[in-house]
């Protein structure tokens, strides 16, 4: 078993209501988390999930209200932010502005009782390693947005945290920078083995990078898993819907025989999917939650329906198709009783022949293989 | 398609106001240019002239300009000022005034902290607003709610308490003490330096906290290093708003400090008012003048430094406005004083060092001591801001309770009555044979014409030429704001006697070469009022202007709306609160003025600020708690119409 870094054990934060008889706002919701040593680990979610209080309790920034918190076993309960082993990138970066870049990655180290001559070493050092050891003289307002980023992660670098926590720290670069930024901070969480927690509200971002990734909603972890597991394998209906794109069609299960259930349409087509919870009841409510991608389009002509050995087909109408680049975007409807569903289908660019171009308008049917599909309690 | 020709349509006429803009763009700072220089800068370089020059029959000067002269007479004036009796009066005054920064600085930082960490709004607010109410009551009446405190004998008031509570034996001395006229003085100016400390901290980014805590620096190590000097311009400025008057100053060293407590205002006043030794009196001036400038530069120096600091609203503080008007002067010695500074850095890097080594504390202990710190530390600032708290409100309270006392004592209490109003009104005050309701009627009716006019006036004018200042260039522009902001770096007693040299050669003139007698009267008193009034008021509307979207005034003129509909339809409405304001401001001073007033009165045009200094400074009676009394209301009265109103123009914007 690999050693814990961070634990969070039924952490709950409340801030008090605005008024009186506002009961205290939960920000953050009996989360447990543990933290692997050397592990990239992202917390996602949407603004006001709770994700940056968080991390800002793991920090020291604000106050447990009930539950614990340890580092590196040890509970941290009390313990003021200068005395924690973990330093920060924050989101806007606070840089001193009346230090320039050297005075700034020197601060922690001369806070730490580093004498003047190595403090100035391990920053150039530091400064050196997010390539910018000639900025040492500049103030950080002449820097460009993504070189003060970098003098963040120097400065928090420079302390050899057991633990680095970043609050969104790309959130302010431009999408190419960004993505450049988020190669190297993957390269150097590597090299360096420091654990490293990060907040983002991204989801690419947390694909990318993370090992693990906690999805938080309204306080909450909804679920931790590697990207792998949080994409393929959401467990709601929020999670595969805030991880890309996915389509939801709802239905009532109908049948089920070990994890495979069998889902009946208010059209009265049947449709097949994975349930997610091996105990959902016959019968319940239930929505089949499938990524674009993992839909084709197939001509309508001379097929008919069917839900068998493994794979579900079924007809619509193709309301709308647009090119992207790699690949295309179908819109295709289900009409029944005079309402309409729809689903949107991604398929790849990479023959574009004559059987894969579809009309406006057309009958089409849209066809998955039933392991991609999952079923979701409401 | 309809938009688009009516566009191209307009766009001829939209070049040709913006033309009209900028060739009247300076005529708008003509009016507050030719004020200031008549009336602020001539009479300066006047008295700085005569300072040089023999001293004539009765406070006369005679005009010698031959080299022998001016030698004899820099000898007899400049020299002189340094002689043992000038010299001691200029250290005395030099003592208090850093005194009172100090103290200023020391209860004034914390408490301006306290403010501006408020959570709730109106907490904030509520807090600053108990600390600037105080600075709208009558500068005189302030400092003579000190002399019914510290009363020498048992009629003083704290004296009395302390006698009764049998802490002491005899009465302590308190008046006519250095001592008494700091404390003067820090309770007159402690508002300047909690402003722009709090405008500085407001405007302070607490992450920076988070960071510098994040990184291992404790609350102390946070502050000295990181909130301490990105606050230092508004420590800069309120030291310089607060130093600047304290050096300067008469009503608080003529009032409380006696002959003991003497300082270089009451030697200025003395030398026009008394023996009329014009020349020596401008030398003296001169010299006051000198040690100012000595300290403005050290602010534009700081200023300048710090000026890249992050800010969310520039040019919106007047320390940011006086900062830039010293700018200049500032650039060119700052590359000496950077040096200086950063070899300080690195020797208190080092001294810290060494300490560390000696002392060096386990981490648990270390430990405990930041969370002493920790919890101490909010602690000590709710004490301090309880203690500013009292300190400013007690003599006001104490001052109006006493003004119903039904005896002659401002220090024993013996039952409720209103029979000093009732005699101040039926014409009974017995103060001074010569001092009659008549007279303080009088008063009252001088103080409302020449405030009202200098109000109307200073405010157009300070209007116009802020208007040209934020919307257009010309030439002379940067002069212009250093002469529009000078004023308020200078002495008000410098201003007073330079304004009565002036006026005095231009009777001269008028009775030498045209025949006409002119005399010091109403005109004199709002020429000058107004002068000294433009520059604050420029300052609050500016502040506003620049706080405005300019994206009001060009969808104005998008829509079609000429320059001058937009200035009456957008920019007026908008800037409209900021005009209330500094007029309310250009008031509040015109009422509280003694020294100019005191300069450019005539016989029977003296204010109700100089009627009751002269009441005041000589005795302690309920009669003066009572008319104090009074003005404090009209003043509280005052500041609530201008808040409600205020407050009703911000909800329709």
């Amino acid at each position: 078993m690999t050693a814990i870094d961070v634990e969070l054990r039924h952490v709950v934060k409340e801030f008090a209501g605005r008024r009186k008889e506002n009961a205290a706002v939960k920000a953050v919701d009996d989360v447990s988390l543990q933290i692997h040593k050397g592990e990239f680990f992202a917390l996602l979610g949407p603004s006001g999930c709770g994700k940056t209080t968080t991390l800002r309790m793991i920090a020291g920034f604000e106050d447990v209200s009930r539950g614990e918190i340890l580092i590196r076993g040890k509970q941290v309960q009390g313990v003021p932010p200068f005395h924690r082993p973990v330093n920060t990138v924050f989101q806007d970066y606070a840089l001193f502005p009346h230090m320039n870049v050297l005075q700034n990655v020197m601060f922690g180290l001369q806070m730490e009782g580093v004498s003047r001559a190595d403090a100035k070493q391990r920053a150039i050092e530091a400064l050196e390693l997010v390539q910018l050891p000639h900025t040492a003289d500049r103030k950080p307002r002449e820097l460009s947005g993504g070189q003060q980023q970098r003098i963040a992660l120097a400065r928090a670098l420079v302390k050899h945290p057991t633990v680095l926590l970043l609050d969104e720290p790309l959130g302010a670069l431009d999408l190419k920078l960004r993505k450049a930024m988020q190669f190297e901070l993957k390269e150097m969480q590597l090299k360096l083995g420091i654990t490293f927690i990060y907040v983002t509200h991204d989801q690419e971002e947390a694909l990318t990078m993370a090992d693990r990734i906690a999805v938080m909603n309204y306080g909450k972890v909804l679920q931790v898993g590697t990207p792998e597991d949080i994409y393929e394998r959401p467990h709601t209906r929020f999670v595969a819907d805030f991880i890309g794109e996915t389509n939801f069609i709802k239905g009532r299960l109908c049948d089920r025989a070990g994890v495979r259930g069998e889902v009946e349409l208010p059209s009265g087509y049947k449709v097949g999917a994975v349930l997610d919870d091996p105990a959902m009841s016959v019968g319940s409510e239930v929505t089949v939650a499938i990524r674009p991608e993992k839909l084709t389009l197939k001509h309508g002509n001379g097929t008919e329906p069917h839900h068998d050995s493994g794979t579900t087909l079924i007809p619509g109408r193709l309301q709308q198709s647009v090119y992207i680049g790699t690949d295309t975007r179908h819109v295709v409807s289900f009409g029944y009783n005079g309402s309409s569903s729809q689903v949107v289908v991604r398929t790849q660019n990479f023959r574009r022949s004559e059987d894969e171009q579809f009309q406006n308008g057309e009958n089409v049917f849209v066809y998955w293989v039933d392991e991609n599909a999952r079923v979701l309690v409401d | 398609m309809d938009t688009s020709v009516a566009s191209s349509d307009h766009r001829p006429r939209f070049q040709l106001g913006r033309l009209k803009l900028k060739a009247h763009g300076g005529l708008l700072a003509l009016p507050a240019t030719l004020w200031l220089f008549l009336l602020f800068l001539l009479p300066l370089l006047i008295v700085f002239t005569i300072s040089f020059m023999e001293r004539g029959r009765g406070g006369t000067v005679i005009y010698d300009w031959s080299l022998e002269s001016l030698r004899r007479n820099f000898h007899d004036n400049y020299l002189y000022v340094t002689t043992e009796g000038y010299w001691l009066i200029f250290k005395r005054s030099l003592n208090i005034a850093f005194t009172t920064t100090f103290w200023c600085l020391v209860l004034g930082y914390p408490l301006a902290f306290f403010i501006s960490t408020r959570r709730k709004e109106w907490v904030q607010k509520f807090s600053l607003f108990l600390v600037i109410l105080p600075f709208w009551t009558n500068f005189v009446i302030r400092t003579y709610a000190w002399r019914v405190l510290l009363g020498n004998n048992d009629d003083g008031l704290l004296n009395h308490t302390l006698l009764q509570l049998g802490l002491i034996e005899e009465p302590l001395k308190l008046m006519f003490t250095t001592k008494a006229v700091t404390i003067g003085m820090v309770y007159g100016y402690l508002p300047f330096m909690v402003l722009p400390i709090y405008a500085a901290v407001e405007r302070f980014d607490f992450k920076l906290v988070e960071a510098a805590h994040d990184l291992g620096g404790n609350d102390w190590t946070a502050f000295w290093r990181v909130i301490f000097p990105l606050t230092l311009p508004g420590v800069i400025a309120g030291s310089i708003l607060v130093f600047i008057p304290a050096i300067g100053t008469y009503i608080t060293a003529e009032m409380l400090g006696g002959t003991k407590g003497m300082m270089i205002g009451s030697l200025i006043y003395r030398n026009f008012r008394g023996t009329g030794d014009w020349t020596r009196g401008a030398a003296t001036s001169m010299v006051l003048m000198a040690v100012v400038a000595v300290a403005l530069v050290v602010y534009a120096l700081v200023a300048q430094r710090t000026e890249n600091t992050p800010s969310k609203a520039s040019a919106h503080h007047s320390a940011d406005v006086l900062s830039r008007a010293f700018g200049l002067l500032a650039a060119m010695i700052a590359p000496i004083t950077g040096s200086i500074s950063r070899q300080f850095f690195l020797l208190s890097d080092e001294l810290n060092q060494r300490r560390r080594q000696k002392f060096g504390l386990s981490p648990a202990l270390r430990m405990k001591r930041d969370l002493i710190i920790r919890r101490t530390a909010p602690v000590l600032m709710w004490a301090n801001a309880l203690f500013c708290y009292i300190f400013l409100w007690v003599p006001i309270i104490v001052l109006l309770v006493f003004s119903f006392n039904d005896s002659n004592s401002t220090a024993v209490w013996r039952g409720f009555s209103t029979k000093w109003y009732s005699k101040l009104l039926s014409g009974g005050i017995d103060v001074d044979a010569d001092l009659t309701t008549d007279l303080l009627l009088q008063s009252v009716k001088v103080s409302l014409i020449v405030g009202v006019a200098a109000t109307l006036i200073s405010t157009i004018v300070a209007v116009m030429v802020s208007l040209s200042m934020a919307r257009s260039r010309f030439i002379g522009k940067r002069p212009l704001e250093g002469l529009l902001y000078l004023p308020v770096g200078i002495p008000e007693i410098t201003q007073g006697i330079s304004l009565l040299v002036f006026f005095n050669i231009v009777f001269d003139y008028a009775a030498k070469h045209l025949n006409i007698t002119l005399r010091s009267g109403y005109l004199t008193l709002i020429l000058s009022h107004v002068a000294f009034c433009i520059p604050f008021v420029a300052i609050v509307v500016r502040a506003r202007l620049a706080n405005m979207n300019p994206h009001f005034e060009e969808a104005a003129r998008d829509l079609g709306a000429n320059e001058w509909r937009t200035f009456w339809r957008v920019t007026f409405p908008l800037m409209l609160p900021g005009v209330v304001a500094g007029a309310l401001l250009a008031f509040t001073l015109s009422l509280d003025d003694f020294i100019i007033s005191e300069f450019t009165k005539g016989l029977n045009t003296s204010t109700l600020t100089v009627v009751v200094y002269s009441m005041a400074r000589r005795t302690v009676t309920p009669e003066i708690n009572a008319i104090s009394t009074m003005m404090i209301i009209v003043s509280t009265l005052l500041v609530g119409l201008s808040l409600v109103l205020q407050g009703r123009s911000a909800g329709k914007a």
